[in-house]
């Protein structure tokens, strides 16, 4: 299986009730920053969970770090870090809960935790139920990257986060990023902040991909990435009806 | 310089890639980046400023094509060697407007250019006395 991208997905469908994703080619490049964007219910989450081997496809191929994350989701668990905020953690302090963490994973790497918490300003001697939902975000956030995977996936990295934080998720991804072997998706709904650190979009819209490719082909020049959304949903209306 | 005075802001509503050239042109012309200095890798600025490799690459394009800096195939971005050049004729074409402008207000007082010809070269004479 080829290594040349970390996520490479072919004539995906995924049917689940009424709803249904369906995306016929999608693929990371390593070294990259790559939003996931559109608005809620078009399809961010259910590819996100079947990228984690959460959810298998109806239909098409999936590859992850060039494994099919569902008959392999320990190997790429151990090789993809994954962050959604509203998982719920064990309630332990944050260093307990992080060193009952770093034991899965032979490449944890406890400098960079300490520097992680640092950036968030998380004290690691709080129990996780006494954290800010910010600080719960910003701890979930630290437990993807710590064991320095290839592929880092953060689903609303933003939520409850204030400005420092914020700039501290963006430092955290872009690092990850300078790395030319390693990439990061980020789904969120801050937009100017996936505009300002993305290379490539996936605009997904209703369960269709509305747009793909270089951010700067899919924001045209002098329009805010919040604006072309806006643009591609008055169109996708337009389409559907 | 390991890491170039950079700030962003995203109030101001200039795009970034325009606020990066706009800068790095300002440290070239204010003499704090000279002639041959290396500028940072794309991975490198974009971590320490926050924004995508796109937009150091485009900011990168367009200080290339301003012949500003050079690239190095496989060796990086540096300050281009005709800078100063550059920045001489730049400053030239400023000094030009300063004159043309001083010019035009001496001319409103009713003096026409043959009258002013002998002065510009008296004043050009007393510049090169003071020398």
């Amino acid at each position: 299986m080829s290594q040349t991208h970390l996520v490479d997905i072919r004539g995906l469908r995924i049917d689940r009730g009424a709803f249904s994703l369906r995306i016929p080619a999608w693929t990371v490049a390593p070294g990259s920053v790559v939003g996931v964007v559109g608005p809620n219910g078009a399809g961010k989450t259910t590819l996100i969970d079947c990228l984690a081997g959460l959810i298998r496809p109806t239909e098409g191929t999936v590859r992850v770090v060039g494994r099919d994350p569902a008959a392999e989701p320990m190997f790429v668990r151990s090789r993809a870090g994954f962050m959604s905020d509203d998982r719920p953690l064990f309630d332990l302090s944050v260093a307990r809960l992080l060193r009952m963490l770093s034991g899965y994973y032979a490449s944890w790497d406890e400098a960079l935790v300490e520097e992680l918490l640092a950036r968030f300003r998380v004290d690691p001697r709080v129990r996780v139920r006494d954290l800010s939902r910010g600080q719960g975000t910003s701890v979930r956030i630290i437990a993807a990257l710590a064991f320095r995977p290839d592929v880092v996936v953060l689903d609303e990295p933003g939520t409850g986060l204030d400005l420092g934080a914020r700039r501290a998720v963006l430092e955290a991804v872009l690092s990850v990023a300078r790395d030319p072997t390693r990439s990061v998706i980020i789904s969120s709904h801050q937009l100017a902040d996936v505009e300002r650190i993305a290379d490539a979009l996936l605009v997904l819209q209703d369960g269709r991909v509305a747009a793909s490719g270089p951010t700067d082909e899919v924001v045209q020049d002098g329009e805010s990435l919040e604006e072309t959304l806006l643009v591609l949903r008055a169109s996708g209306m337009e389409a559907a009806s | 310089m390991s890491q170039l005075p950079i700030t962003l802001s995203q109030a101001s509503g200039v795009p970034f890639y325009r606020q990066i050239v706009d800068q790095i042109a300002a440290l070239v012309r204010t003499g704090q980046l000279r002639a041959g200095d290396q500028l940072p890798s794309y991975r490198d600025l974009a971590g320490q400023v926050l924004v995508s490799l796109i937009t150091v690459r485009r900011a990168y394009a367009e200080l290339q094509s301003a012949g500003l800096v050079v690239r190095k195939q496989g060796r990086g971005t540096f300050v281009a060697d005709t800078v100063t050049t550059a920045s001489r004729a730049a400053l030239r074409k400023q000094g030009k407007a300063a004159l043309r402008a001083a010019l035009d207000q001496a001319r409103g007082l009713g003096l026409s250019a043959q009258e002013l010809a002998p002065i510009v070269r008296a004043l050009l004479t007393e510049l090169e006395n003071e020398q």
